[in-house]
């Protein structure tokens, strides 16, 4: 593992839109250090999700390149950036994420199937361990629709976590939280890169979590304003 | 008001476009039935007509008013005339001729010319109507306009017959004794014309003036002036006025109202007594007896089409209201009173519902073109098109379509419009059972079905006497199919999530995580799909015992009509019988040249065949047994008739072998073992309709022979149906003609494929033969396959298919793009987590196997089960008196493949549709749209 988990050269992403070209990103460089809690924050419109997206490899920069772990994205299939979500990267999204037909458990449970993990007594604790550590150990057999919007929202933390991703991507996922929540997910993100060396990267325009991050990225239509 | 309707359906246009697709569709067929019936009835009762023309060789309408008026003091002759125009207007049917034949008794005449031969004969002055256009002269001419001559001879033409039974010569005057005109001057006729009935013109001359042998047709308007008006008193006249009523003018809704003033003239009118009793009558009594069969059984037929169209808009329109329900429960919490919520709801069905009437109706003018051209489920002929007219009646039935769609959709906006989010969100926390489930619906319903099933299965025979003798049915017969299906399949729905539960543990080792999604979603969310399932169940099955039924029933009657005609064609000619001087028959029979046959290049094979149905065998003293008695060449005979396997102990061609092995054999039925102990060796003496006898040897007992039925059906006048034995005896041909001589016998021919009735025909007439019995097996196959109330019935049947197959297509198409909608986000989840298209593919495709599949496989049982069971029993509904053979279920793959073929191609379209929806599907924008 190289200590830089996502490191971007000079990304842009342009938009076609009827007025020509809109370029939501104008060059962004960055480096992000393994098991470190960054926080990408900007205002609505900023490029914020554009550049997760990119670095998630769900969406490809019109220039520039991204790395994951030393890999450069573009070498990679889809077949293999498929992979690599489902393996190295975790989501947390700002709206409820939850598979309805499945309980809390087993939606923790999911993230390990997908990444091919053996469902077994070892993974099962996983799934107990991770659902315990956002704080919801007392409700896992609970359908989504049983539950509230925080808890919601932490099951699905605890979903991103369980498959021992190296990068958890987290885009607004306090948007929908009462600020009390919003504070308590974030600490949660951040104990998980203390207590599983993960890198967590969350977008979010909220000042009030700024605090927790280790790293902050701002950016403003479209450009790095700090750092 | 208007605008947010139009705006809020825009939105929801493809739900929007279903539900008029349901509208059009309930409508259409709605107004389809009375349409079709009305068509089918008209073109029956022009069938019935027609075949009484072929049959009778008469006009088929005809009222005639006779009167004798001696001394017409009364002026019952100008009253007569009159009242005649008027019937017409009474009958509100068209003229097609009116007759008026008037004579004055006969009377002596005496002959200008004195001829040795001249003797005293009587001849009646008369005159017809239109004589001159109809007469066909074979000598000398027609009587002059003003009818007379120069000599002031009333100038008349005498029929052939007339002429020489008469003695009578073409230019001859004869001198009525008797007879003065009214101011007392003698009377004198000149023959000027010699006239026949011209065979083209078929129904002018009422009696046949090769019969008329005294009658001198003068010329009607000096008939007229000489002898009715004030001076008929001096005369005896006999009149006979005909009204030939222009038939192709009446239409099936006139019948009643002709009916109820037939009744009225020959009854009530003051002309009851000249009023002779129209034979049309009979002709619309078969026709209402048909017509009340056909009603029924097409009504019911069409009963579970329309409220699956019903709850299909049920379905959808509750489905779309359950999209919209945050929608509506938002307006509610804002303070919207539920009237205007549920006003806009209802605007919009009557929206949906107008357009609708507007497309549906005259679709359904185009259903019923289809109807009528059904020639086999799923198989169309549009040669022999109906006349399609719209009346009040169809303006009734859509009113009523029209008012069970706009409930169909507003109901749920009722329901829904109660419910604000507050509610809605308590809602969908709870999972509920289905009121059937709870309720045991699917085991109640499949009791009833049972229990109808064994009821009518014990009283099978029942039945079919209750349909010959006209009675409805007890509806449970008919519903209780629809009834097993239904319940059949909700028992389905019981018992799918425990198979998927099933086949989950049996494959959960090897199952990835699209499959693990694909089988908790059904296990947990499989409710929803619920009716959705139904339907394709019902329409899979309903499909397969529709297919079954409507083959069966027409396979039957064509293998029926088959087994009646006996061989391909059977002529038997008219054998002028000889007599001795003195007048008596002999019972001896001019034979017509049988060479001429040979000549007959439409057959391949032709053999002669002894028929009888007048023999009978003696029974005590006085008794007899009447029995149909035939003579065969047994080889020949085997060659062109067939036993259909089965239904005999042994196979048909072992018994004529029997038969060919004694030379004084003679099969019987069967009845004569059971009802008289005859036994096989046993000798039997019977006689021939002449009374002549002549005594065999029993070989065997038959069930069934060609053309021979073992039971009529007799339906006595109180309505009550019995049924009596037939009794067959065949004895070889040449050992009845070496016992009685040759008598008249039948010819029977085996026809070549290509053979047309028309090459028949010219045969006939080429060879001027005088024809007593005429069987044309393949007219006969025509009329069976084209008869109303079967043709209707694979209307109905096909058409239902149709409807439901697109109706569920449909419907499982907007249930599986709601359900791609709804989990839009939750795929966009699946897939930035890393899921690949095709697991998700895979995913739907699973989901699609669980209902769709699974359904289908449950409907091809149900639908077996159901064909087993009930076909037979829905089969006994159509009995006619004219089924002979025992009915057999019928099935032929190719209808199922048809079938399958139909919903392979729906399930594969929908699929196709779906994977496009999919792959269009941007994963960064379903995962926007679940933050919005």
């Amino acid at each position: 593992m190289s200590d830089i988990m996502i490191k971007t050269n000079n990304i842009k992403r342009s938009f076609q839109t009827p007025a020509g070209p809109f370029w939501a990103l104008k060059g962004i460089d960055m480096e992000i250090p393994a098991g470190t809690f960054a926080i990408l924050k900007g205002r609505s419109g900023s490029g914020k999700t554009t550049l997760m997206n990119i670095i998630n490899s769900l969406d490809d920069p019109t220039e520039g390149e991204v790395f994951i772990d030393g890999v450069n994205l573009k070498d990679l299939s889809d077949k293999e950036r498929e992979n690599l979500r489902r393996t190295k990267m975790g989501f947390v999204f700002q709206s409820v994420s939850l598979i309805p037909s499945l309980n809390a458990f087993q939606n923790v449970e999911f993230s390990m199937r997908m990444a091919g993990m053996k469902i077994n007594r070892e993974s099962q604790k996983r799934v107990e361990d991770c659902l315990k550590l956002v704080g919801l150990g007392n409700r896992m057999n609970h359908m989504s629709a049983e539950m509230s919007g925080g808890e919601q929202q932490r099951v699905a933390i605890a979903r991103s976590l369980a498959h021992h991703p190296g990068i958890i991507f987290a885009d607004e996922p306090t948007a929908e939280l009462d600020s009390a929540m919003a504070v308590k997910v974030t600490e949660i993100f951040k104990e998980m890169t203390r207590r599983e060396g993960i890198t967590v990267l969350m977008t979010t325009h909220d000042v009030g979590l700024m605090g927790a991050a280790d790293m902050l990225i701002e950016l403003e239509n479209g450009e790095r304003v700090n750092g | 008001m208007l605008g947010i309707m139009l705006q809020k359906m825009w939105q929801k246009k493809w739900m929007n476009l279903s539900l008029l697709l349901g509208c059009v569709l309930l409508i259409a067929t709605t107004v389809s039935f009375p349409l079709y019936q009305k068509a089918a009835y008209d073109r029956m009762l022009q069938d019935e007509f027609t075949k009484y023309i072929a049959s009778e060789g008469r006009w088929p309408m005809i009222i005639r008013m006779s009167a004798n008026c001696n001394k017409d003091k009364k002026g019952t002759i100008g009253k007569v005339t009159n009242y005649s125009k008027e019937i017409y207007s009474l009958l509100g049917a068209g003229e097609y001729l009116t007759l008026y034949y008037y004579s004055i008794f006969r009377a002596p005449v005496k002959s200008d010319i004195n001829r040795d031969d001249a003797s005293d004969m009587d001849l009646s002055l008369s005159s017809m109507s239109d004589l001159h256009e109809h007469a066909k002269l074979i000598n000398g001419d027609m009587y002059s306009e003003d009818g007379v001559d120069e000599d002031g001879n009333i100038e008349v033409i005498v029929s052939q017959a007339t002429l020489v039974s008469r003695g009578l010569l073409l230019g001859e005057t004869l001198k009525f004794d008797r007879l003065k005109t009214a101011d007392g001057k003698d009377i004198r006729i000149r023959i000027v014309g010699v006239f026949t009935k011209d065979e083209q013109d078929k129904f002018y001359f009422q009696e046949n003036p090769e019969n008329l042998y005294e009658s001198c047709f003068m010329s009607p308007d000096l008939f007229n002036e000489m002898f009715l008006g004030d001076k008929s008193e001096g005369y005896n006249i006999n009149i006979d006025v005909y009204d030939l009523i222009d038939y192709e003018s009446v239409t099936a809704s006139m019948i009643s109202n002709i009916n109820d003033q037939t009744e009225y003239l020959c009854n009530k009118s003051a002309y009851k007594s000249v009023i002779k009793d129209p034979a049309y009558q009979s002709i619309l009594e078969e026709y209402e007896i048909k017509k009340v069969r056909i009603s029924a059984t097409l009504l019911i037929l069409q009963i579970p089409v329309l409220v699956l169209l019903a709850a299909f808009l049920l379905m959808i329109s509750g489905q779309m209201y359950e999209m919209e329900r945050n929608e509506i429960s938002v307006i509610k919490s804002r303070g919207s009173y539920r009237g205007q919520i549920l006003l806009l709801y209802i605007y919009q069905g009557l929206f949906l519902t107008i357009l609708g009437a507007v497309i549906g109706i005259p679709l359904g003018g185009l259903f019923s073109r289809i109807l009528g051209s059904t020639r086999n489920f799923l198989e169309f002929d549009f040669s022999s098109s109906l006349k399609i007219t719209y009346t009040t009646e169809t303006l009734v039935y859509a009113l009523i379509a029209m008012t069970v769609t706009l409930l169909s959709i507003s109901i749920p906006a009722i329901k829904h419009s109660k419910v604000s989010i507050v509610h809605l969100k308590q809602q969908k926390a709870i999972k509920k059972r289905s009121l059937w489930e709870i309720l045991f619906l699917d085991i109640i319903l499949i009791g009833v079905s049972l229990y109808g099933f064994y009821t009518f299965n014990k009283r099978m025979k029942d039945i079919s006497t209750t349909v010959l003798s006209g009675q409805k049915l007890d509806p449970l017969l008919y519903v209780s199919s629809s009834l097993f299906i239904v319940g059949m399949g909700l028992f389905f729905l019981r018992i799918q999530p425990l198979l998927v539960k099933l086949i989950y543990l049996c494959v959960r080792k090897i199952c990835g995580p699209a499959g693990y999604i694909s089988f908790m979603e059904n296990i947990k969310n499989g409710r929803k799909m619920q009716l959705i399932m139904l339907f394709l169940i019902m329409t899979v099955s309903l499909g397969m015992f529709h297919a079954t039924v409507a083959r069966t029933i027409l396979e039957n009657a064509v293998e029926n009509t088959d087994y009646r005609d006996g061989a391909d064609l059977i002529i038997k000619e008219n054998w002028p019988a000889i007599t001795d001087q003195s007048g008596v028959p002999t019972g001896q029979y001019m034979e017509p040249d049988y060479n001429k046959y040979a000549s007959m290049d439409f057959a391949n094979s032709y053999t002669k065949v002894f028929y009888d149905d007048r023999a009978f065998i003696k029974q005590g003293k006085t008794g007899r047994l009447s029995v149909t008695l035939m003579g065969i060449h047994t080889r020949e005979f085997g060659q062109m008739t067939f036993i259909r396997q089965g239904i005999n102990p042994k196979q048909y061609y072992e018994y004529l072998n029997e038969l060919a092995a004694v030379e004084d054999g003679v099969l019987l039925s069967e009845n004569f073992m059971s009802k008289y102990d005859y036994k096989v060796g046993d000798s039997i003496t019977f006689n021939n309709s002449d009374g002549t006898s002549t005594t065999g040897t029993i070989v065997d007992f038959v069930s069934y022979f060609p053309t021979y039925s073992p039971t009529v059906t007799v339906i006595n006048p109180d309505g009550s149906a019995t049924t009596e034995d037939n009794f067959l005896v065949v004895a070889q041909y040449a050992r009845l003609k070496k016992q009685w001589g040759v008598k008249p016998y039948e010819i029977w021919a085996d026809l070549k494929e290509d053979a047309s009735p028309d090459a028949v025909y010219d045969f006939i007439e080429k060879n001027n033969m005088k024809i007593k019995r005429y069987v044309n097996k393949s007219e006969d196959i025509e009329n069976t396959m084209t008869d109303p109330l079967l043709q209707g019935t694979n209307g109905v049947l096909t058409m239902g298919f149709v409807v439901t197959l697109l109706l569920c297509g449909v419907g499982y198409l907007i249930y599986w793009i709601m359900s791609i909608r709804e989990r839009e986000l939750i795929f966009g989840v699946l897939r930035a987590c890393g899921l690949h298209k095709n697991e998700i593919v895979h995913l739907l495709v699973n989901e699609q196997i669980f209902s769709g599949l699974f359904s289908i496989l449950a409907g091809i049982g149900i639908g077996y089960l159901t064909s087993r069971m009930f076909v037979p029993m829905l089969q006994t509904s159509y009995a006619t008196s004219e089924q002979v053979l025992p009915m057999r279920l019928i099935t032929r793959a190719s209808d199922l493949y048809r079938l399958y073929g139909i919903i392979a191609a729906v399930m594969f379209i929908s699929i196709f549709v779906l994977i496009f929806i999919l792959f269009s599907m941007n994963v960064t924008k379903a995962l926007k749209l679940g933050e919005e």
